[in-house]
């Protein structure tokens, strides 16, 4: 009898757990260890950050869902990993610390055979002084992050309403941030918000990211065919705030928040201060800051993670130059190096080095976007662990036999860039593979067969089809496996 | 309220800072094209987008077979 632990329940560790147990008999547990109660379907918190659905429509518990499936849930937090045992315990194990409210600070060692650390981000709001809920910035990160979120932007509206004008500011709050998609997902939709309601020429919408050219989405941008020409998504972005009439701060790192303002500084060195009247900045990522420890006590976090605190996995670590970047840097199986059952998935995994192209701003600071881990990829990560692990103990494979790299895979994302069934419109994008490889692909480094854009009302009901069809599959109900990663 | 023009916000009692407090520039000198009336009024046009839904759906379901392999 073997047992599978999963830290994490997003999309990347719930779509394993999920998987594990629908390919493992009932002799093998699977055991997954998670703080909240809940699961997110965070692609749709834009929409409740702008009021337009409840945290209830885009969550619902985790605990029904495990017992219907036989999957053991501990609602717990990870700290620490004992990969090569403890002592005269020979089996790995996983130290947690409950945050259910029966069992809040028990803690318990969970031993394991197969440990899959899907622990996604840990936002880190810390990395800019004023950043966050608790300083004076929103998020739209999590379900109720997103609430505080829409009651502020309702306030907004009333404010605008009555004729005063406001000023917002939208984008990332680090210069190291990733999720540009997301900031640009929730740009558009309070400015449709604001047009929609006659209240658009009261209002300054402000996009401020630490992307070199819009359109660079933590990705590098994108090329895509389009009236016979080959154009840029830098182009395609730029020409969406034209329209729209939003304004943009682009190479910017956010230094500090006050109470109404902030500074900034750009690539080129110069500083300086936005004030505004309503902001949302996403935080930079942190991993989860799990500990780990070798048989003997002694720490070994760095071996096992990077400083970042996402675990080192089957990727080219090897620092180097950007022009000497490939697509094999980046792993495949998201094993570790050392330990054959630990393996790191979504957003956990390190990552060996951006997308983009890096910067860094006269003064040494770094300011360029960190690589997405999108839910697609991170969907079929957790499905091609699942089933290497399942291969693993079934059927005796001594290595994984299935892989997931993010340079032989494609992603599709849907931006929403204004709800409403009539009225709404969103940009659907494919591109692939989602890491260039420009050995397979010269000139682009993308297939520009497969890399393409569009907006229209069609990507607004594609998006809020994914929604209901993620939720289905999450929910485990019948058919669920057939919802393709 | 027709007749009402808008307020600026109040000014808040922050401290002086010696970056200058500055807006970003708009993009209406940046060379990116402007959707002709006719592009905008066909990404909301019914009939089109009906079948530019089943189009991008196929789209992404060949992306995503080509993913899964």
């Amino acid at each position: 009898m073997a047992r599978v632990v999963v830290l994490g329940a997003g999309i990347s560790g719930h779509t394993a757990a999920l998987h594990l147990r629908r390919m493992l008999d009932a002799t093998h547990e699977v055991v997954v260890v998670s703080p909240k109660a809940d699961w997110n379907w965070i692609p749709s918190n834009i929409w409740v950050g702008v009021g337009r659905m409840t945290a209830s429509q885009v969550t619902f518990p985790l605990a029904p869902v495990y017992v219907k499936k036989g999957i053991d849930f501990r609602q717990a937090k990870a700290v620490a990993l004992h990969p090569e045992g403890d002592g005269d315990q020979r089996r790995s194990s996983v130290d947690v610390v409950y945050t259910m409210a029966a069992r809040e600070g028990e803690t318990e060692r969970i031993e394991y055979d197969y440990l899959i650390n899907a622990t996604g981000p840990k936002l880190n709001f810390a990395a800019t002084p004023g950043l966050g809920p608790d300083g004076h910035t929103l998020s739209v990160c999590t379900a109720e992050h997103a609430e505080l979120t829409a009651d502020a932007f309702a306030e907004v509206i009333r404010k605008l309403e009555q004729g005063e004008h406001q000023t917002l500011v939208i984008g990332v709050g680090h210069g190291t941030c990733t999720c540009e998609g997301a900031a640009f997902e929730y740009t558009f939709n309070v400015e449709h918000e604001l047009r929609m309601r006659g209240l658009r020429d009261r209002a300054d919408v402000i996009y401020l990211t630490n992307e070199y050219e819009l359109g660079d989405f933590g990705v590098g941008g994108m090329s895509f065919k389009q009236n016979g020409f080959v154009t840029t998504s830098q182009l395609w972005t730029e020409s969406l705030f034209k329209e729209r009439g939003v304004k943009a701060l682009s190479r910017a790192h956010v230094q500090r928040v006050e109470e109404g303002r902030l500074h900034y500084e750009t690539l080129d060195g110069e500083e300086g201060a936005l004030d505004f009247d309503f902001a949302m900045l996403l935080p930079p990522f942190r991993g989860a800051d799990l500990l780990a420890f070798d048989r003997k006590g002694d720490e070994i976090t760095s071996d096992v993670f990077a400083p970042s605190g996402f675990l080192k996995v089957d990727a080219n670590y090897t620092a180097k130059p950007f022009e000497e970047w490939r697509a094999e840097d980046w792993p495949r199986t998201y094993l570790t190096p050392k330990y054959p059952n630990l393996f790191g998935i979504g957003i956990a995994f390190a990552p060996p080095h951006p997308i983009s192209r890096p910067r860094t701003s006269a003064k040494g600071t770094v300011i360029s976007p960190a690589p997405p881990r999108t839910g697609m990829p991170s969907g079929l990560m957790g499905r091609q662990v699942a089933r290497s692990i399942a291969d693993m103990i079934q059927k005796g494979a001594t290595t994984p036999t299935h892989t997931a790299s993010m340079a032989e895979m494609g992603a599709a994302c849907v931006a929403s860039a204004g709800a409403g069934f009539r009225k709404g419109t969103a940009a659907a994008m494919t591109m692939f593979p989602v890491v260039p490889d420009y050995v397979k692909f010269p000139g682009y480094g993308r297939s520009l067969t497969d890399t393409t854009g569009e907006i229209g009302l069609a990507g607004h009901w594609i998006k809020h089809m994914l929604h209901l069809m993620f939720i289905y599959k999450a929910k485990g109900r019948p058919g669920w496996f057939l919802v393709p990663e | 309220m027709s007749g009402t023009q808008p307020t600026p916000s109040a000014k808040r009692d922050v401290p002086e800072t010696p970056a200058a407090v500055a807006t970003p520039d708009n993009l209406e000198s940046s060379t990116a094209p402007m959707p002709t009336p006719h592009t905008v009024r066909m990404r909301t046009n019914l009939p089109l987008q009906v079948v530019r839904f089943g189009i991008v759906n196929l789209r992404m379901l060949r992306m995503v077979l080509k993913s899964h392999k």
